[in-house]
Formats: C-alpha cells, sequence, structure tokens
C-alpha cells in the first residue's frame, strides 16, 4: 500500500515535471511561423481592410467608411470583368471536368497498352509554366497557327481569336482547359484506385457492360471528387490573371477583363490603392462563400 | 470478339488524341525554339528540329531587355530559399498543433484556417507599401519573405502529425531527448514523403508565381523567370518568336528535370494540394 502510493506520487511527479517542460515547447515552435504570418499575412490583411475604407489625401489615409465600396457598387468595368469570370467558368469547369471524367477512366482501363507512359503524358501540361503556355497559345492561336489550320480541315474559315470579343474568351477556354484538365485527370486516377475492385466484379456477375458501369458505378463514387474539383476550379477562375495578361490584355474591348486584371491595372497602373483594396475584398468575400462551401462538401463527402 | 477489338481500338485512338492534344504544345515550344521567325509564321507546320537555334541562342543572349539565364538563376534562387524555410516553418507549427495542447491553440488554429480562404490578392497593396517602406522593392527578399507564410503547409503537417505515433515520442522523451531534438532527430526524418510533398507544391507555386513578381521587380536583373518572359514579347520591336519560344524551353527545362527526379512525389504532392 505504501509502496503503490509512493509509486502513484512518483508517477505524478514524473508527469508534472513532463508537462512544464512541455509549456514552452508548443510556444517555441510556433514562434518563428507566427512572427511571418502576423508581418506578411495579418498585419498585411488588416491593412489592406483600413484602406479599403480610406482614401490617399496628400499622402495620407482618410478614413471615407464605404465610399470605395459604394463606388465599386456603380463601377461596371468591374461587373463586366466579373461577369467575364463567371461565364468563362460556367461553360469551361463542366467542359473540362466531363473531359478529365473520361480520360481518367480510359487512363485506368486496364485493357489500354503502354498505361503509365500515357498517363505521363497528360500530367506534362501541369510542369509548365503559367506565361510559358500562354505565350505557346498566342502563337497557336495565330492566324496561320496550328488551331486555325486543324479547324481549316473541316471547313471552318480562319479565325482572328485574340481580337473578336467571342472567340477570345474561347481562346482562354481552350487554354485553360489544356492546361489543367491533366492535373484532373491526375486526381480522379487516384479516386479510382481507391474504389474496390469486387465492385466491377459483382456488377458484371448481375450483368452490367462497361457504360452501364461507368454510368452507375465510376461517376457516382468520383462523385464528391468531381464536386470538390468544379468548386476548387472555380475559385481559380475567379482569380484568373495570367492568360488574359499575356494572351490579350483583357481585350477586345474589356471582353477577357477579369478582376484580378482589372485589380492589377487600378493598384499599379492607375495607383488608386484603396479602389484596389475594396476591388480584393469583394473578390474574397466572394470566394470566402465559395471556400465555406468547399469545407462543407468536403465533410459531407466521405472519400477522405 | 470482333467486337471487343474495335472497343479497343476506339479506346487506343481516344487515348492517342487526348495525348497528342497535351503534349503538342510543349513539343512545338521545344520545335520552335529551333525555327526561325519566317519559318514558324510560313504555315507549313513544321515538326521537326530546325536550323536557326544558334541564331535564336545568339538573339537571346545579346538581349539587353531581359537576361532570362539570370531571370533562371533568380528564380531558382528564390525558390529553393523561400521553399526550404516555408517548409521548415510550416512543419514547425504543424507539429505544435497536432502533438501538444496549450492555450489558445484551437483559437490559433482557427484563425490560421480563416486566412487559408482568403485570397493573395487581397494583400498585393499593402504588402507593397510594407516592401516600399522597408526598402526592399526589387530585391528577392520581397519575393521570398511573403512566401515564407505557408498556411495551407501548416495544414497539412498538422494531419500528417495527427497520425504520428505517440509511444515513440513518450518513448524518446524517457531516454531524455529534449523536445527539439525529438523533433529534429526523430520525428522530421521520418516525414520525408509529406515534407518532399510540401516542397514540391511549394516549389511549383513559386517558380510560376507572376503577378506578386511583376509587381516589386522593375529592374530586368532582378526579374523572375515568368516576369522575363512576359516582357520578353513585348520588349521586342519585330517579334521574336524562336527567341520567345527558346526561352520560354529554357524555363521548362527545370521543371521537367525535376519532374523526372521526383515523379511519385509530384503526384502525391498534387494529391496533397488538393485533399485539403
Amino acid at each position: 500500500m505504501a509502496i503503490d502510493t509512493s509509486h502513484s506520487t512518483r508517477l505524478r511527479m514524473e508527469k508534472e515535471f513532463k508537462q512544464k517542460r512541455w509549456l514552452a515547447a508548443p510556444y517555441l515552435f510556433l514562434l518563428p511561423f507566427l512572427i511571418v504570418f502576423t508581418i506578411f499575412l495579418v498585419g498585411p490583411i488588416l491593412y489592406a481592410a483600413w484602406v479599403s475604407l480610406s482614401s490617399w489625401q496628400g499622402g495620407a489615409l482618410v478614413f471615407r467608411g464605404l465610399f470605395q465600396y459604394q463606388k465599386l457598387f456603380s463601377d461596371t468595368e468591374f461587373w463586366h470583368a466579373l461577369l467575364n469570370v463567371v461565364v468563362i467558368l460556367v461553360i469551361q469547369v463542366p467542359v473540362m471536368l466531363i473531359l478529365a471524367a473520361i480520360f481518367a477512366s480510359l487512363l485506368n482501363s486496364r485493357r489500354l497498352k503502354f498505361r503509365a507512359f500515357f498517363q505521363l503524358g497528360f500530367f506534362v501540361p501541369i510542369l509548365i509554366d503559367m506565361v510559358a503556355y500562354s505565350l505557346i497559345f498566342s502563337f497557336l492561336l495565330e492566324k496561320h497557327g496550328i488551331i486555325n489550320h486543324i479547324l481549316g480541315i473541316f471547313g471552318v474559315a480562319p479565325i482572328d481569336w485574340l481580337l473578336h470579343p467571342v472567340a477570345a474568351k474561347v481562346a482562354i477556354m481552350i487554354a485553360l482547359t489544356w492546361h489543367w484538365t491533366g492535373y484532373n485527370v491526375v486526381i480522379l486516377l487516384g479516386g479510382m484506385q481507391s474504389i474496390p475492385h469486387e465492385v466491377y466484379e459483382a456488377s458484371r456477375v448481375d450483368g452490367a457492360g462497361s457504360i452501364r458501369q461507368w454510368w452507375s458505378i465510376t461517376i457516382p463514387m468520383l462523385l464528391p471528387i468531381l464536386v470538390f474539383e468544379s468548386v476548387l476550379s472555380t475559385i481559380g477562375t475567379l482569380q484568373l490573371f495570367v492568360e488574359p495578361f499575356i494572351l490579350t490584355s483583357g481585350g477586345p474591348d474589356n471582353a477577357t477583363m477579369t478582376p484580378v486584371l482589372y485589380l492589377y491595372q487600378v493598384a499599379f497602373q492607375q495607383f488608386h490603392f484603396g479602389y484596389a483594396s475594396a476591388v480584393a475584398f469583394v473578390l474574397a468575400i466572394l470566394i470566402g462563400i465559395l471556400s465555406l462551401l468547399q469545407f462543407r462538401v468536403a465533410r459531407g463527402g466521405d472519400a477522405w | 470478339m470482333i467486337r471487343r477489338m474495335f472497343a479497343d481500338l476506339f479506346l487506343h485512338a481516344v487515348v492517342i488524341l487526348g495525348f497528342i492534344a497535351s503534349v503538342y504544345p510543349i513539343y512545338w515550344m521545344f520545335i520552335s525554339s529551333t525555327h526561325s521567325t519566317e519559318q514558324i509564321l510560313s504555315g507549313d507546320h513544321n515538326l521537326w528540329i530546325g536550323s536557326a537555334l544558334a541564331a535564336n541562342f545568339q538573339a537571346l543572349i545579346h538581349n539587353t531587355d531581359v537576361n532570362i539565364f539570370q531571370a533562371i538563376g533568380n528564380s531558382l534562387f528564390i525558390a529553393v530559399f523561400s521553399t526550404a524555410i516555408a517548409v521548415v516553418l510550416s512543419a514547425m507549427a504543424g507539429y505544435a498543433f497536432a502533438i501538444y495542447r496549450f492555450r489558445a491553440s484551437r483559437t490559433l488554429f482557427i484563425v490560421i484556417m480563416i486566412s487559408l480562404m482568403i485570397p493573395s490578392q487581397v494583400t498585393l497593396v499593402p504588402l507593397f507599401i510594407l516592401m516600399s517602406h522597408l526598402h526592399l522593392i526589387n530585391t528577392w527578399w520581397a519575393i521570398i519573405l511573403p512566401a515564407l507564410v505557408n498556411v495551407f503547409g501548416v495544414f497539412l503537417m498538422r494531419q500528417a502529425f495527427a497520425g504520428f505515433p505517440g509511444e515513440l515520442l513518450d518513448a524518446a522523451r524517457i531516454d531524455g531527448l529534449s523536445e527539439g531534438r525529438i523533433f529534429w532527430q526523430i520525428v522530421m526524418p521520418l516525414m520525408r514523403p509529406t515534407l518532399s510533398a510540401l516542397a514540391i507544391i511549394a516549389f511549383l507555386a513559386s517558380w510560376t508565381n507572376l503577378l506578386w513578381p511583376l509587381v516589386v521587380l522593375n529592374t530586368s536583373s532582378a526579374y523572375t523567370i515568368p516576369v522575363a518572359l512576359s516582357t520578353l514579347e513585348n520588349s521586342m520591336t519585330i517579334p521574336n518568336y524562336g527567341e520567345v519560344m527558346l526561352a520560354a524551353s529554357l524555363a521548362t527545362v527545370p521543371m521537367l528535370v525535376l519532374f523526372l527526379f521526383l515523379r511519385r512525389n509530384f503526384v502525391s504532392g498534387i494529391m496533397a494540394g488538393f485533399n485539403r
């Protein structure tokens, strides 16, 4: 009994000692990150909020309340830019995801020869810098470029891709689809590996063909990933910048102007910092809503 | 039997078509870097190596507006340096959140997660003002310092450490190792797969970042690859397509080399970046 007590006291003392020793450790591990986090992220975000509620007058920030946001509300150029990316994403994201789902299924097929090699090919576009690929597409989309050449085979007259408002939007969609389809294929392939093979075997016993299997097993099983991908792509497209910056500079006639390109011009070509910050926050709110949605979807799906 | 053969044929045909569409633009970039502008514009879609590589190379070397070789060096230094530190900081913070219980840990973690939802464009203006005050405009530091904050990395590392066997830590403590040594000598080496996945995500993000470097760099000697490429075409009075494509090719090669060496990590990096 006596031994027991002393043993438990010793254990308690050891525990207390350990806890004391641990007391400082988490803070020390956190400190370096927290320093840069505060200086280069939290501080700037708060400052941006303050700047968006002010305007520069004679070199000093003067509080103006919601003035910048009111201005933004009636700024047709901003809403036009937002509408542009919405049009682009409403068309491009579904097309890309359908392509990705089809190609991922084909690349996963056991009957495909040189599977690893083909999968590699679909992966390659991810590795290329966005400016580099935009430059490539600016040439491929030339009047005498390969894309018009291929269309010519089907009797389509050459298109001035980057000079026509509708064609310029389509050109950006083509470029985006080329760059990101492979990325989505890679993720879908990962998801397919986690579908148990027995499910397919069981359905084959029940007499389901490959297309039936694809539609009623593969796609439903991948649905959480597809929803997730569509939210990520939507957020990415709302922040579209590099492709229109290189390919069209937002033209022709603002047909490919995007919110971020607009923000860049307002902030760093016209130096209206307050107004640019308001643009950034409106964008942030839109993206924040989508991110929340994404987290909810992620929690709803049980694929992870 | 014949139906099956047709199905196989169709399967391969579609995959090959998609494969060509994926690879062709990159192949074209490399091929065009060996052609002159006239050859590229002639519209006969030459698909084999041309004879103008040396000339394009000369043009690139003598280009006074953009020094692509220096830009590659700048980008490499910035990407390697900022990635290495960002990964270590994220790992340390993620470790603190996953392993220890401490005051305000929940609140802090929620604050960090909220900041993950805020798009980077919000901080463009304030960071620009901050960097001007610190006199860091046109320096590598202007790009490196904000890149040290990898919020997603903290999240990823916390998830990874959450499954770390606590008995291993306790055993090390009984052996008298300090908390710091446990982290560096026992925990970190075991986390190599997650660390390299995170490093690849951070490296790719740094290598392809255009907007922020475009804002803070305005002398060509400080340019990173994306900024150099984006100014190259604009700086030409007579566009030299071969030269532009050669520059783009040179900018792509380091990424391809990295991929060849770390293929497995790339895929897991992309999956990690996705499964948040």
